[in-house]
């Protein structure tokens, strides 16, 4: 683990007890994550991306548990702790959620409080972590909405989640995420939910705000354009397990595992007259084969067996 | 928010007039009237009642008029307060209703506290711990308590009552306080009185709410705003009652309205049995001997309470949800 690394995932699963068995959703997972990039997670439904994201801030709930694992984290100028050995209830662990890592979701539309105002929620934020005066926290809340680019703010704290339009919400999510500086931003596809005008705007907002604040970003999707104007690294996840790593730059035009290269031919094009194609045929969830990764040339690695891999990746 | 409630005030207006039609329509509707109900119970005494005795009767109680007439005599004698005459209790209906009317209103509010404080604190907990030892406990008392007759538990509890502490609990006063005037003692002697009513009628009401929280939140608990709470660091009770239960408290606002006549017609039974004042055996003791005035005097009090209850609860809830308020 170098020294730029904010957060790295060791051998992380996670298992769900269904009524037809257990259900590993995440199965044996590691990740690095960079200090001020972008490590986006790729992957179809299902595919465990989401509940990696939810375990780093041990939000899982029953009936998931997190069975085996560690995630290391490196604040800025702090010692590594593990993420999973800290207490339940702990202080340390609710400064971690809010604090220490922020999250934004899919829907802007469910993920406020109907019956709570803007300022109320983005002002809790601040409230939950820091020692301030509702006063002080208000102007905070007002400053924070206003950079990221909601007009007349202390007039919108007024307001409830349903008189803002989709796009709005979503910038009032990563408002209130990003309100109390916290050094690592999940976001769970956060445009999935939005129409490609907007969708455009949040990303633009998005990068912008991650070079300027310098925080590291965990941005979760299943849109391979969007990993293409966001991502530095890129991680492909299927059935709970990780296939392939890489920056956006090999995965994108270089990928190894076949799974990679049907995620890619599937993308719709603008010439397109056949049907897409499906990407995998998924087999029983219960049922995981297992390859681990391999590390190739470039400093990547895919979860195949050595004879599937091409002779010019070989180390 | 004021013209809200106004604009609500003047819909009032054309229900409660359709109320009383229906209300005077079907105080109507059984054959004859109470005067040749007494005819009949006269004539078995064998006493002798002329034709004219009778017309002078009816025509006392405005009965010869025609119906319309008859219609907007009452209807305008009810809204300058003269409710009419009782003829079975010989006494105004004034006089007769509005002591039980609070007697009822009294028992309707406390049992709906208990019921409250009872059942949404355990739906609370059933939704929270789901599944645990707790909630399966509480669905088992909360569906011995829905399927108790409240008649039967009146029953049980007046004998319990008086077997292990000796005293009657029938009625809502003992007897010395009956017919004195109020005072601190009076009113201590009601509060010793009035819990077991309480519990009878908060009883049945208790389960079902306890069921309809515990489902209500269950469904918020999944909700996305409970996770983006949790993800902010709130801490797990604090966050409970400031995002999901507040919202699944909502539909309970709105029942408020509708609960005020279930418990005033589901009492009479219970009434009758524990010997209270209230309305409902007097309503049934109308309707049964053919007291018009008394009947539909009744009725139209019961449907402006109801109304009104509608109304408050719809004011309530445009106060705690700002969806409604801005519709």
């Amino acid at each position: 683990m170098s020294i730029d690394t904010i957060l790295s995932i060791r051998g992380l699963s996670v298992m769900f007890k269904t009524e037809i068995g257990e259900h590993l959703a995440v199965n044996n997972v590691s990740l690095d994550m960079k200090r001020s990039q972008t490590t986006a997670i790729v992957g179809e439904s299902g595919s465990g991306k989401s509940v990696t994201a939810y375990a780093m801030m041990r939000l899982i709930q029953a009936p998931g548990k997190i069975t085996s694992g560690q995630i290391i984290c490196t604040p800025a100028q702090q010692e590594s702790f593990d993420v999973l050995q800290l207490a339940d209830n702990s202080d340390a662990l609710y400064h971690l959620r809010g604090g220490l890592m922020a999250m934004i979701f899919q829907e802007p539309m469910t993920a406020l409080s109907p019956v709570h105002t803007i300022g109320n929620q983005v002002m809790e934020a601040i409230l939950t972590h820091q020692s301030v005066t509702k006063a002080e926290a208000f102007e905070l809340a007002c400053a924070m909405l206003d950079r990221v680019g909601i007009a007349d703010a202390s007039q919108r704290m007024q307001q409830y989640p349903f008189e803002f339009s989709g796009g709005m919400r979503q910038r009032v999510m990563i408002a209130m995420a990003l309100v109390c500086k916290p050094q690592i931003l999940i976001c769970d596809e956060p445009t999935t939910a939005l129409d490609v005008t907007i969708q455009a705007e949040i990303l633009a907002l998005l990068k912008e705000l991650k070079e300027t604040i310098q925080i590291s970003l965990l941005f979760i999707t299943h849109d391979l354009a969007v990993v293409a104007q966001i991502a530095d690294q890129v991680m492909v996840m299927n059935q709970g397990r990780v296939l392939e790593t890489g920056s956006v730059r090999q995965i994108l035009n270089d990928p190894i595992h076949p799974y990679t290269q049907n995620l890619i031919a599937a993308v719709p094009g603008m010439k397109q007259q056949d049907r897409l194609r499906p990407v995998s045929n998924k087999p029983d969830p219960t049922d995981y084969p297992s390859y681990s990764l391999i590390p190739v040339k470039g400093d990547r690695q895919v979860a195949l067996p050595v004879s599937l891999i091409p002779e010019e990746y070989h180390l | 928010m004021a013209t809200y409630i106004l604009k609500r005030l003047l819909a009032m207006i054309p229900t409660l007039i359709i109320i009383s039609v229906i209300v005077f329509v079907l105080i109507q509707l059984p054959p004859g009237d109470i005067i040749s109900a007494n005819l009949a119970a006269l004539q078995q005494q064998g006493m002798e009642v002329s034709t004219e005795q009778i017309e002078a009767l009816r025509a006392q109680y405005n009965l010869d008029m025609p119906l319309p007439l008859q219609y907007f005599h009452w209807v305008f004698n009810f809204m300058q307060g003269d409710m009419g005459y009782s003829i079975k209790y010989e006494q105004p209906v004034n006089t007769l209703i509005w002591e039980r009317l609070g007697y009822t209103v009294i028992i309707a509010v406390a049992s709906l506290l208990f019921t409250w404080t009872l059942a949404i604190p355990i739906g609370i907990y059933s939704a929270v711990k789901q599944y645990s030892f707790g909630d399966y406990l509480f669905t088992v008392i909360g569906l011995l308590g829905l399927a108790t007759p409240s008649f039967m538990l009146a029953l049980i509890l007046m004998y319990c009552a008086y077997t292990w502490f000796g005293i009657s609990v029938g009625g809502l006063f003992s007897p010395e306080y009956a017919e004195a005037p109020w005072s601190l003692s009076k009113t201590a002697d009601l509060l010793s009185h009035i819990w077991i009513p309480m519990i009878v009628l908060g009883t049945a009401g208790t389960a079902s709410i306890m069921r309809v929280m515990r489902a209500n939140l269950l469904d918020e608990l999944s909700k996305p705003y409970v996770v983006t709470a949790r993800a902010k660091g709130v801490r797990p009770l604090k966050l409970i009652f400031k995002y999901p239960v507040r919202i699944a408290i909502n539909p309970f606002i709105s029942t408020i309205g509708w609960l005020l006549p279930t418990l005033i017609s589901g009492e009479a039974i219970v009434s009758i049995v524990l010997n209270l004042p209230t309305t409902g055996p007097l309503l049934l003791q109308a309707l049964l001997s053919q007291d018009m005035f008394l009947a539909g005097s009744f009725l139209m009090l019961l449907s402006i309470l109801t109304v009104l209850g509608m109304l408050l609860s719809d004011i309530l809830l445009a106060v705690v949800d700002p969806r409604i308020r801005y519709e």
